[in-house]
């Protein structure tokens, strides 16, 4: 069946519809379930009767079978009656308006179980099955399965509706969305084969809050981090760094949407810790093509990024900047700092790599290689620890 | 839909009922359930404020013991029933309670009515 034409309409429009049903005053999972009947209705109708709206299509089905789903869910509900609750059955060629914002706050609604914030966006905005999450997130399927049965029970049963925060709330309740696209897109990036999934929420997201900065530099961020993901492993998939990367390989269509994101969000007011990081990678992305900027101005991007978010990955990574602006002799001193501030610091594996790093640079063979080998043993990542063997001389299989 | 708010309070919260805090105690309860009942959402004559956990005792079938059923810091304290349009009112009016920093409010929806 020749339902991959059809595929794009389907993605964008299971998450409207279910939002908009949601809106009219379905419950969740009698919409969801009308969504899902939907779809497969138009797997069955559309190869042979193709819809000139495909969402208007999808809306009118999912509305019949929700009417449908409720009135026998309440024995006593007329079809005159769930009318009159529900409004009456869409035009076939209405405009869905889009809801899809009410859905990333329900998902992230305070009540619910914030580690289930991001695969239930997952679901209902993007759309993806309980196998595809489970995979994404190292659960057992059943497991996630029962756990969306119970959030979404308790957004039916404890009355959490699919309300847009007022806009004094708007900041404090989309950063938890921000974070959890963020963390979904950290383990894309870590090589879950999922691709896309944080690109496409954040883009959504970007779409439907344009004047939010954050928001547009999440966005920017993802795109400009994806843009050179493949490149990170070479046809044997060896990993390749950043330095040595073929920019050929990079995807320039993803560097020109998060550059325009980026612009969009510079023009909005003073940059907060997503666009910064945003701004890092750009900038990142413009030395290895252009030359420029130089790495004095990326560590200056990482000072005022840590201003914001003094991560441990920041830190090191400002220090892996000086490396190249004031020298190995320097960023060697700054390490030593850095771990004197924050022992546990010896125990993280990007330190550990950065420090291996810079000591062979200043021909400090011995150290490097002890350094290289804690980093070695500190990564699960077979191509990194391929990496770490070939370039310090280590032993692929000695412990 | 129908909340139930449960009230629970720490030892130094029950203490202030018979300290000379009292009065502003007791006015701020009141202050709260007048705003519910003018506001329209309390349901009437549902709820009560209960004595400290110290009267309380636990009733397991035959093993009958002194004391309330959790062996827990925060106490139940007081519960009313109010009716609102979603769980995000709820929280408001939860958030309104003048329990203290020690203390704390759960927010449960009441059973629906049982269907024939």
């Amino acid at each position: 069946m020749n339902f991959e034409r059809w595929e794009p309409s389907v993605r964008n429009g299971r998450g409207k519809v279910l939002a908009w049903l949601l809106r009219k005053g379905f419950d969740i999972i009698v919409a969801e379930d009308a969504v899902g009947a939907a779809v497969e209705a138009a797997l069955g109708a559309w190869p042979q009767n193709p819809p000139q709206n495909p969402e208007a299509w999808l809306m009118s089905v999912a509305y019949r079978k929700a009417i449908d789903q409720t009135r026998v869910a309440n024995r006593t509900v007329s079809l005159e009656a769930a009318d009159h609750v529900f409004g009456p059955e869409p035009e076939a060629e209405a405009a869905i308006p889009d809801e899809r914002l009410r859905l990333y706050f329900l998902c992230t609604h305070p009540a619910l179980d914030a580690s289930l914030q991001c695969p239930l966006m997952l679901q209902l905005v993007v759309g993806m099955t309980v196998e595809q999450i489970a995979e994404l997130y190292l659960v057992p399927a059943p497991t996630l399965a029962q756990r969306f049965v119970r959030a979404k029970r308790k957004i039916r049963d404890a009355g959490i509706l699919p309300r847009l925060p007022e806009p004094s709330e708007l900041s404090a309740r989309v950063t938890p969305v921000l974070n959890a696209i963020y963390g979904l897109y950290f383990r894309e990036w870590q090589g879950t084969p999922v691709p896309d999934q944080a690109l496409e929420l954040a883009s959504i997201l970007a779409g439907l809050l344009p004047d939010e900065a954050e928001v547009l530099g999440l966005a920017a961020l993802i795109a400009l981090c994806d843009s050179r993901r493949g490149a990170r492993a070479g046809p044997e998939g060896e990993y390749i760094p950043l330095d040595d990367q073929d920019t050929v390989t990079w995807n320039f269509a993803k560097i020109e949407w998060g550059e325009a994101f980026l612009r969009q969000a510079s023009r909005i007011g003073p940059p907060g810790r997503f666009q910064l990081e945003a701004a890092v990678q750009s900038a990142h992305v413009h030395r290895r093509v252009h030359g420029l900027p130089s790495w004095e101005t990326i560590v200056r991007l990482y000072d005022r990024l840590l201003e914001h978010a003094p991560t441990a990955g920041f830190l090191v990574g400002r220090i892996a900047a000086v490396a190249h602006s004031e020298g190995a002799a320097v960023a060697l001193g700054q390490l030593d700092d850095l771990v004197a501030g924050l022992p546990k610091m010896e125990r993280f594996q990007p330190y550990l790599a950065t420090r291996a790093r810079i000591l062979l640079d200043l021909g400090r063979l011995e150290a490097a290689h002890e350094a290289a080998r804690r980093a070695y043993d500190g990564t699960s990542s077979p191509s990194e620890r391929e990496y770490l063997a070939k370039v310090f001389g280590l032993q692929a299989n000695g412990d | 839909m129908t909340y139930a708010l449960a009230f629970y309070e720490a030892p130094i919260d029950f203490a202030r009922r018979e300290s000379e805090e009292a009065p502003a105690y007791w006015g701020a309860w009141s202050a709260y359930i007048d705003e519910m009942a003018e506001a329209k959402v309390l349901v009437p004559g549902a709820g009560a404020g209960l004595q400290p956990p110290s009267t309380a005792t636990a009733v397991r079938g035959a093993q009958i013991q002194d004391g309330p059923v959790a062996d827990t810091r925060e106490q139940l304290a007081g519960l009313v029933l109010i009716t609102v349009a979603s769980l995000d009112e709820a929280i408001a009016w939860a958030q309104k309670a003048p329990v203290s920093a020690e203390g704390a409010v759960e927010v449960r929806p009441v059973l629906p009515p049982p269907s024939e």
